[in-house]
């Protein structure tokens, strides 16, 4: 299982800590060479993490990373290590101020922020849409289904996660230049900063190799290596799936 | 550190005892197995498949053992409605224990379409949005099935 790859928070973060296998670095930056948006994350992350080791010098990035929920099995769990944690916290509760909390809710940091930042499992309601037909009107009633999950969270002020995985015909929904939907995930994806679009990169080097295309995936979507493994394990972690 | 303490036995015992209402509580939450099956297709052959997935699932873990809810939306809707090619069959296994959903938001949607809202089959309830509920029945431990 060790070839799947997805750019969530979690993998941007362990390749920003150094973190990740050679293998999966080197899928990474090819994918970052694809898509403008991973880039960007990735450079985001990198701030972030620039930011609070010069803020909090006590307080390891380490031990934002680990306070969170979603990093699944991703490292050992060394004694010492949650020593130091629990000292690094105690230091960090004597100092005076300013809050971590409210220094990294200041804003000024990126969109990263509210999809890394408290509320991962738990409270949040994840949930992986998969798509694999070109059928346009398959792909309308996606984007319906998905815009009504997001407006009805949004609504009830519910947290939530989106992610919408294309792979075989359905990767022509994220095609440039073809996809029927373009304008509308261009515009969800710019109004739901919980919204993520992925293609699946086995069907996007089938589909070159095959026809011979150059394919380009819309600017709004990652590319992950695997559809089938990504959904597989979304589902391990406990998202919601809901295939199209 | 090597004697026991005289109490320690007294106290194992004492969380065994109340850890055995613990153990029994789960598993008198309801059925043991928890099953969705999403119908989102107008294709007769799949609405038919979804029903015997159902009643063979039923039948394979005894019909208490199992709960069972079909959510039928989108072009799937025609599953429940009293145009449905199914229609005996889905009010009958409504009866025995099997939740039939309709999307509330399609049916708007058809409404909208046609002027009248479709009508559903006897024994099917109406849901806000078929994809919520199979989200919240997968947030709850349902199994997802899509035939």
């Amino acid at each position: 299982m060790n070839t799947i790859t997805h750019y969530s928070d979690e993998i941007i973060n362990a390749f920003v800590d150094g973190e990740l296998a050679a293998a999966e670095r080197r899928e990474l930056l090819a994918a970052a060479a694809e898509s403008d948006r991973l880039r960007q994350r990735i450079c985001e992350a990198v701030q972030l993490k620039e930011l609070v080791r010069g803020a909090y010098p006590a307080r390891s990035p380490e031990g934002l990373v680990k306070g969170r929920s979603g990093r699944r099995g991703a490292r050992m769990r060394h004694a010492a290590a949650a020593a130091v944690a629990v000292l690094a916290v105690s230091v960090a509760l004597l100092l005076p101020r300013p809050e971590p909390g409210q220094r990294l809710a200041d804003g000024a940091l990126s969109p990263v922020l509210p999809l890394s930042t408290g509320e991962e499992a738990g409270e949040t309601t994840r949930v992986v849409f998969h798509v694999s037909s070109a059928d346009p009107a398959a792909a309308r009633e996606l984007l319906d289904q998905v815009e009504l999950v997001l407006r009805e969270y949004a609504a009830g002020n519910r947290p939530l996660k989106v992610e919408v995985i294309a792979n075989n015909e359905g990767l022509r929904l994220l095609q440039q230049g073809r996809s029927p939907v373009a304008e509308r995930i261009r515009r969800l994806d710019q109004r739901y900063q919980n919204l993520l679009f992925a293609a699946c990169g086995n069907t996007l080097e089938r589909l070159r190799r095959e026809t011979g295309e150059q394919i380009r995936i819309l600017p709004q979507a990652v590319i992950v290596q695997s559809g089938v493994s990504f959904v597989a394990r979304r589902q391990q972690e406990g998202w919601a799936y809901i295939k199209v | 550190m090597k004697t026991m303490r005289p109490y320690t036995p007294f106290l194992l015992l004492l969380s065994l005892l109340l850890a055995a209402p613990l153990a029994f509580a789960g598993s008198d939450d309801g059925p043991k197995h928890k099953i969705v099956i999403q119908v989102s297709s107008d294709d007769a052959r799949t609405q038919k498949i979804a029903l015997n997935n159902a009643v063979n699932l039923q039948k394979a873990l005894g019909q208490d053992n199992v709960a069972i809810e079909i959510v039928a939306y989108g072009p799937g809707l025609s599953l429940l409605t009293s145009k449905s090619r199914q229609g005996k069959r889905v009010e009958s296994l409504a009866m025995q224990d099997i939740t039939f959903s309709a999307c509330g938001n399609t049916m708007k949607k058809v409404a909208r379409k046609t002027g009248k809202e479709p009508q559903l089959l006897e024994g099917v309830r109406v849901v806000q949005a078929g994809v919520l509920r199979i989200m919240e029945l997968q947030e709850q431990g349902y199994a997802y099935v899509r035939p």
